[in-house]
């Protein structure tokens, strides 16, 4: 990997009104890499990916991709970005021709061949407006105009929210296919916990606009263990103790997530007093609930 | 309330900030033509004042057409979003009909009646009932879903010009006052029965036609080379977004005036041609008097499309660009570039199609006018034209024709601003505005002053604002890295460019009847060489240009 991120996101915030909705996010992305971007409705996901794309600027800390200023320089940055929105906002009344013509003019690397490879493959007709296709079609054509030019980053957000299974695979065989072209980047948003547990190499996790920890999916999977502990008292509350999430049980069985350096864990466990009856690994979607829908008692343990 | 009731009440809501608008700019006006009276009104303030009212209640039509998409839609325009309420389809169709009938035609009438009581001498009955009709006749065609992309377009055009012909029918065929109301009382009622109709079939999602095939296959032999450059590519997205528009719009009305015209055999004589005192040609009343009024509406319609009357790139709720949109690898400025570019493209079609529309005219019978009487059909006026077209006829009509082009460009981007801004109070705040300055312009100095003189110090006025705002707009933009110091050059040639060739255009076409009323015993004050390079200078856009870029900028980083 080359030691220049293709993003490199430090310190922004970003406010509409009363609403912070960044708050201090920094973030690093490097080149090759799948990084998939993870959190509630309104967390922030969108709005991040926005000011990738110099759509929004940033009221306080800077953004740049490729090294360059999305907002001062819009050509030099989204002539290697390729894009799908959630919001199935291609000009209506293109045919689909008409749209990859369109879309072609912008990008000298468009690649004819490799358009009309994914065309057959997601079973596209390309006369037929964009008007008359389903909401799956038209994701499919746009996402043979976000990779068609093969560009170096590619970023879908909430690229399979609300389409069918079909649809959902046809997307993310289009991202292992982009990374297994060499040296490209993906970025995508998703509330689908197992699609980003399938493809991603990193994950951020979003919350009301701050970034609650990033990094490569499988350090932050040995980093979550789910742990069940038997106390010789019932307890009317959880233990509080530095590490652990989400707590859940009454009397004398309670079950948490442990957060932290797996070698750690027998001394944290140890502070609290209790048996460990169970160890569990954690899948993305416990530790996505467990850091996201934990209680307010549990955030201020952590 | 009722499910009608609620569907009239978001409509309300939906446009209240440019009904409030409306709703203070009318009596405001009213009152000013009420107060000022036609004895001390300028003909230009009254023109202008006239001019805001028809603006006025052309927006009150636009919203009671309560439409959802542009007009090149083959479907219904009518909200699809009410088919989900549990409402039932007949009022969803008759309360913004009949709501409409009653708002719009009350306040037509209320502005009507004052224009009459300023002693513009108005039919204040016949100007509501062509409103009414107009307002209903368009929703028919609107909501009613007739499958053909742009047919809306031309039915919109045809009716129009109906509506006009039947305004004038009791002076073109002498019918009643009665029978003209019983026309106008029935073309509202089976208006309102086919928008009501429009909306059940939409409902159902059923059309007349279903075209889509057809132009498929068409699209589908079509193999067009790829583009260029990504200019290329805008320039025909944006050709293909806005562009055919405006020229659409003209060929529509063109065709259909054209056709209309061989219904009249009477000649009149084309006196711009020629000074009264002298022999003049005659023609087809419809060229001689139609035609020079089709000419002055091109610009007016292009302000309008201008406007936005298709504005698929913004949202409508933020009045944000589309993702797809924002996302081209272009440059702020290259984006607005491609729109004055392709507004340039549609002025020269637009005027192309009108150019070629006098040529049926060729081929009728014409005339010539002596000592005030018509002396019937003497050939053809391809005949007769040629001695009369002196090289000096030619370049005023040449000169006249530019100006007019430039005047349709101008209208079609000056808008652009406020549009690409994405603010929605700018957007309807502007034209207003605008329309407001001009009347006190135009009003102020003999109102207040009874000295026109100081129409030319407040024009000067406006000028310095005008290269201050510039210069400061200009500059700003450069700091901010929107334009190139050779960007700035070449907007300051272009208006330089604009103004000079302008003015001569001007001065060739109105300046030899300036000096010639200046010789005369009464010159008007108003009507001089000074003050018609000042109005030249004030026509000619350059910081609503400058700001076109910058407000794209502001919208699409926000």
């Amino acid at each position: 990997m080359n030691d220049q991120p293709i993003i490199r996101i430090q310190n922004l915030s970003r406010r509409f009104g009363s609403n912070q909705a960044l708050d201090d996010v920094s973030l690093e992305i490097p080149k090759g890499v799948v990084m998939g971007l993870m959190g509630e409705n309104g967390a922030g996901k969108t709005t991040l990916i926005k000011h990738i794309l110099g759509l929004l600027k940033a009221q306080e800390g800077s953004v740049e991709v490729f090294g360059k200023n999305p907002v001062s320089d819009p050509v030099g940055v989204l002539s290697n970005i390729g894009y799908l929105s959630e919001e199935g906002d291609l000009p209506s009344w293109m045919r689909v021709y008409e749209l990859f013509r369109y879309a072609a003019g912008f990008y000298p690397t468009w690649d004819d061949g490799y358009a009309k490879q994914l065309t057959e493959q997601f079973q596209l007709d390309v006369s037929a407006p964009l008007n008359k296709l389903s909401k799956g079609q038209r994701s499919r054509a746009g996402l043979v105009v976000a990779m068609a030019y093969r560009p170096a980053l590619l970023v879908l957000d909430e690229p399979s929210s609300g389409l069918d299974p079909i649809v959902r695979r046809d997307i993310l065989g289009a991202i292992i296919r982009t990374i297994a072209d060499d040296g490209r980047t993906v970025l995508f948003s998703s509330h689908l916990l197992g699609e980003v547990e399938r493809v991603a190499d990193r994950i951020a996790i979003l919350k009301s606009g701050r970034v609650l920890f990033t990094g490569e999916l499988d350090e932050v999977k040995e980093q979550h263990l789910g742990v069940t502990l038997h106390f010789s008292q019932p307890r009317l509350t959880p233990p509080s103790a530095p590490g652990f999430l989400a707590w859940e049980g009454s009397g004398k069985e309670w079950s948490a997530v442990y957060f932290g350096d797996p070698s750690h864990l027998t001394q944290a466990l140890a502070s609290l007093g209790g048996e460990v009856v169970r160890k569990t690994h954690l899948s993305l979607d416990d530790i996505f609930v467990a850091h996201v829908g934990r209680s307010p008692e549990a955030e201020e343990a952590a | 309330m009722n499910g009608g009731m609620g569907v009239l009440t978001s409509l309300f809501g939906r446009h209240r900030i440019g009904l409030l608008i409306t709703l203070a700019f009318l009596p405001v006006a009213s009152g000013i033509l009420l107060v000022v009276g036609k004895e001390r009104m300028p003909d230009f303030g009254g023109l202008l004042v006239f001019l805001g009212f028809t603006i006025a209640l052309f927006y009150l039509v636009a919203v009671f057409l309560h439409s959802d998409s542009d007009v090149a839609t083959p479907g219904s325009t009518y909200p699809t979003y009410y088919f989900t309420l549990p409402v039932k389809t007949s009022e969803l169709a008759l309360w913004p009909v009949l709501g409409g009938i009653v708002f719009v035609g009350l306040l037509t009438f209320g502005v009507s009646f004052a224009i009459d009581k300023a002693h513009y001498s108005f039919n204040y009955i016949g100007a509501t009932f062509v409103v009414v009709s107009l307002l209903t006749t368009m929703q028919a065609v609107f909501w009613y879903p007739i499958g053909i992309p742009y047919s809306k377009l031309v039915l919109s055009i045809a009716v129009i010009v109906g509506l006009f012909l039947l305004g004038f029918s009791r002076s073109i065929w002498g019918i009643g006052e009665g029978v003209q109301t019983g026309i106008y009382i029935a073309v509202i009622s089976i208006s309102a029965g086919i928008a009501w109709l429009g909306v059940v079939k939409a409902r159902s999602g059923l059309s007349i036609f279903n075209f889509s095939n057809l132009h498929m296959s068409v699209g589908d032999r079509l193999n067009l080379p790829p583009f260029s450059n990504p200019n290329s590519a805008q320039l025909w997205y944006e050709w293909r977004q806005q562009g055919r528009l405006f020229p659409g719009l003209t060929l529509a009305f063109v065709l259909i005036f054209v056709a209309v015209s061989y219904t009249n055999d009477t000649l009149s004589p084309l006196d711009v041609l020629a000074t009264p005192t002298e022999v003049m040609p005659t023609a087809s009343t419809f060229l001689s008097v139609f035609y020079r009024m089709m000419i002055v509406l091109l610009p007016v319609f292009a302000w309008v499309v201008g406007f936005g009357m298709k504005r698929t790139e913004l949202k409508r709720g933020d009045g944000s660009f589309h993702l797809y949109f924002a996302t081209r690898p272009l440059a702020d400025s290259s984006m607005v570039w491609a729109k004055f570019r392709v507004a340039l493209k549609s002025t020269l079609w637009a005027w192309t199609f009108m150019v070629l529309a006098t040529i049926p005219f060729l081929f009728t019978p014409a005339g010539r006018y002596v000592n005030g009487h018509s002396s019937g059909p003497e050939g053809m006026l391809y005949q007769i034209l040629p001695e009369f077209l002196t090289p000096q006829i030619l370049v005023m009509v040449l000169c006249g024709l530019l100006g007019f082009m430039f005047l349709s460009w101008r209208n079609l981007v000056v808008g652009l601003w406020t549009e690409l801004s994405g603010n929605i109070n700018l957007r309807y705040l502007q034209p207003f505005t605008s329309i407001l300055i001009y009347i006190g312009a135009v009003s102020l100095p003999n109102w207040v002053y009874k000295d026109m003189t100081w129409f030319a110090y407040l024009m000067v006025g406006v000028l310095v604002l005008k290269f201050a705002c510039a210069i400061k707009v200009g500059l700003s933009m450069r700091t901010q890295g929107l334009l190139t110091n050779r960007q700035l050059v070449l907007n300051a040639s272009y208006y330089v460019i604009c103004a000079l060739v302008l003015y001569a255009c001007a001065y060739v076409v109105f300046g030899p009847s300036i000096t010639e009323m200046h010789n005369g015993t009464n010159p008007d004050p108003l009507w001089n060489h000074l003050n018609l390079l000042l109005i030249v200078l004030w026509c000619v856009p350059i910081v609503r240009i400058l700001l076109a870029t910058k407000m794209l900028s502001l919208n699409r980083h926000r």
